[in-house]
């Protein structure tokens, strides 16, 4: 009988040791977009520590903060005993360089376009061993994308990110290759910076067909009551979206899909 | 004396030349739409030429009331006071942006208040009490203002290119109904500060020789505290915290046409609304994207003022 029992309790223990050999993955998010991945690959078991900027999904709110993406804690970090620490550059690169300097892996995380993001998220899968389960993912969002219908017209669009002053997507930024996939034009795709600051004067002259507005303290009426912006077709015409979540299209995640398709339900019409 | 009335002419005449330039002169070249000349630049225009006057003027006149050349219109606070009322409409969460200009200045009057009471504590005045007052203040309002970016969980742009100065606003009619009554304000306040220009000139030899004078020290100074604050905050609640005009334009002018006040302020003016009115030129068409105002200010203004300095010295 004591056999059987030691018998039982190596295997038990055994048994026990398989999931913790798995949990030795360590993961600190410094990136809202990458919490997102994470929890997208249904990995968060292995996520100890992000960032108070990582609100979605619900859960990953209550995963312990190491501080803002700016200036993270690098006590914090370090007492989680990280294997890997996920960044974005170049707004972390300094943080990259300190933790890489105490020995602790990082991955930068930076995709500039659809297709850079599903290498991402096949690239971050095979970091917690899950490169199926990433593919998978990958594959579903791609079906999901192919699905939405391009525009028959390309449209000028102009995004507008902050109001005062006005702050737009350059063609550097990630957003820029998610209009193009719907044939929207971004007016100031001929700017390098990937959020760059622009004059109004600019704005009225290329004359957009779409304005959209991602940032919360505005409504269409304010761009309309705006002085010189009545020139606009796209003030002329009302065609100004404002009940857009920003969340949707600033963050490079898996979200993202869905936020195209919701606003190509928006330009229905078209 | 010709030779000043020669400079003040040529200067005015370089002014008049340098707006109509600016109001025909664009992103896109030479261009004639009456949308984009009446409705964007012309507002922007009229907010450059006054905060760089007014910067240059108030500077002018806190350096001779403190008796200290390192003053400058921020160094009562305003600046931090305004950017906090910024951040605090914000954290409301009603804030439109069309009311920040109104936040702004009631931050900025907050500040003014917190100093002045400081300050001018028991009827006396303590000009060291008055600067340190300001400093501290500055800097207590601009770290609670970091605490409001953290709260709301995102950095706020406006009160960033607030704090390094910004003529790219954007006016509805609201905005504009506002900006012209403050600026009306302004000019009237402008007008009064310059007929004490005298009583500044006594300052600059000594509170005593002042009284001795017959200048009610104690009255003036309140007074004169009062309306140059106003009238920076009026101007920061718009354009934001111009650097170098304020501090640099004065001691510009005072190598230019010598010490005395009466020529001094408008001077300064004249001068100040010319150089923020030239960086905005240089902001609006040559900079690929629209740059805080103060990097050009002061990255074109520091050369040409060491130029004149070593010649000076």
């Amino acid at each position: 009988m004591r056999k059987v029992l030691f018998l039982f309790l190596i295997l038990f223990f055994l048994f026990c040791s398989q999931p913790l050999k798995d949990k030795k993955i360590r993961a600190v998010s410094l990136s809202p977009a990458v919490t997102e991945i994470i929890f997208a690959l249904n990995c968060e078991d292995y996520l100890v520590g992000n960032t108070i900027y990582c609100d979605y999904p619900e859960k990953a709110k209550r995963i312990y903060k190491v501080g803002d993406m700016v200036n993270p804690s690098l006590e914090k970090i370090i007492k989680l005993k990280p294997t890997i620490v996920f960044l974005t550059y170049p707004l972390q690169k300094n943080i990259d360089e300190k933790l890489r300097s105490l020995n602790i892996k990082t991955f930068n995380s930076s995709p500039q376009s659809l297709k850079e993001m599903f290498e991402e998220i096949i690239k971050i899968g095979g970091i917690f061993n899950k490169k199926e389960q990433a593919e998978k993912l990958v594959d579903s969002l791609k079906e999901e994308l192919n699905k939405i219908k391009k525009l028959k017209n390309r449209l000028k669009v102009y995004i507008e990110i902050n109001a005062n002053p006005p702050i737009t997507i350059g063609k550097n930024s990630f957003l820029n290759d998610l209009l193009e996939f719907i044939n929207l034009e971004n007016i100031f795709a001929d700017k390098n910076l990937p959020y760059p600051t622009v004059k109004q004067e600019e704005i009225i002259l290329k004359n957009p067909d779409y304005i959209i507005l991602l940032h919360p303290e505005s409504k269409a009426k304010d761009i309309a009551s705006r002085l010189g912006y009545e020139k606009i077709k796209a003030v002329k015409l009302g065609k100004i979206i404002d009940n857009l979540d920003p969340d949707y299209f600033l963050r490079n995640s898996p979200r993202v899909i869905e936020g195209i398709k919701i606003l190509r339900e928006l330009l229905n019409e078209e | 004396m010709k030779n000043r009335k020669i400079k003040i002419f040529f200067l005015i005449f370089f002014l008049l030349l340098l707006i109509l330039f600016s109001l025909f002169f664009g992103v896109d070249g030479f261009s004639f739409d009456k949308t984009i000349i009446l409705k964007i630049r012309l507002p922007r225009i009229i907010l450059g030429f006054l905060a760089g006057g007014s910067l240059a003027f108030a500077g002018a006149v806190l350096q001779g009331l403190l008796e200290n050349p390192l003053c400058d219109p921020y160094i009562l606070g305003i600046a931090s006071g305004a950017a906090f009322g910024v951040g605090l409409g914000y954290l409301t969460k009603k804030l439109s942006y069309f009311l920040s200009p109104i936040f702004a200045f009631l931050g900025s009057i907050l500040a003014i208040f917190f100093v002045y009471n400081l300050a001018f504590y028991k009827g006396r005045t303590n000009k060291i009490a008055l600067i340190l007052a300001g400093v501290i203040f500055s800097f207590l309002f601009s770290s609670i203002t970091m605490l409001f970016m953290v709260f709301l969980k995102r950095p706020l742009n406006e009160i960033i290119y607030l704090i390094m100065g910004n003529l790219a606003i954007v006016f509805n009619k609201f905005t504009l109904v506002v900006f012209i009554i403050m600026n009306f304000i302004s000019i009237i306040f402008l007008i009064i500060i310059y007929g004490h220009a005298f009583e500044l000139n006594c300052f600059s030899l000594g509170t005593e020789v002042a009284e001795s004078l017959g200048i009610n020290y104690q009255k003036s100074i309140r007074l004169l505290f009062f309306l140059t604050s106003f009238l920076v905050a009026s101007q920061v609640a718009f354009a934001g915290a111009i650097s170098f005009v304020g501090l640099i334009i004065p001691h510009l002018t005072r190598f230019l046409i010598g010490a005395n006040y009466k020529n001094v302020l408008p001077f300064s003016f004249i001068l100040g609304a010319m150089v923020v009115l030239i960086a905005d030129l240089i902001a609006r068409t040559i900079a690929p994207i629209e740059l805080p105002i103060s990097v050009i200010t002061t990255f074109f203004g520091v050369p040409f003022f060491l130029y004149l300095l070593r010649k000076n010295l």
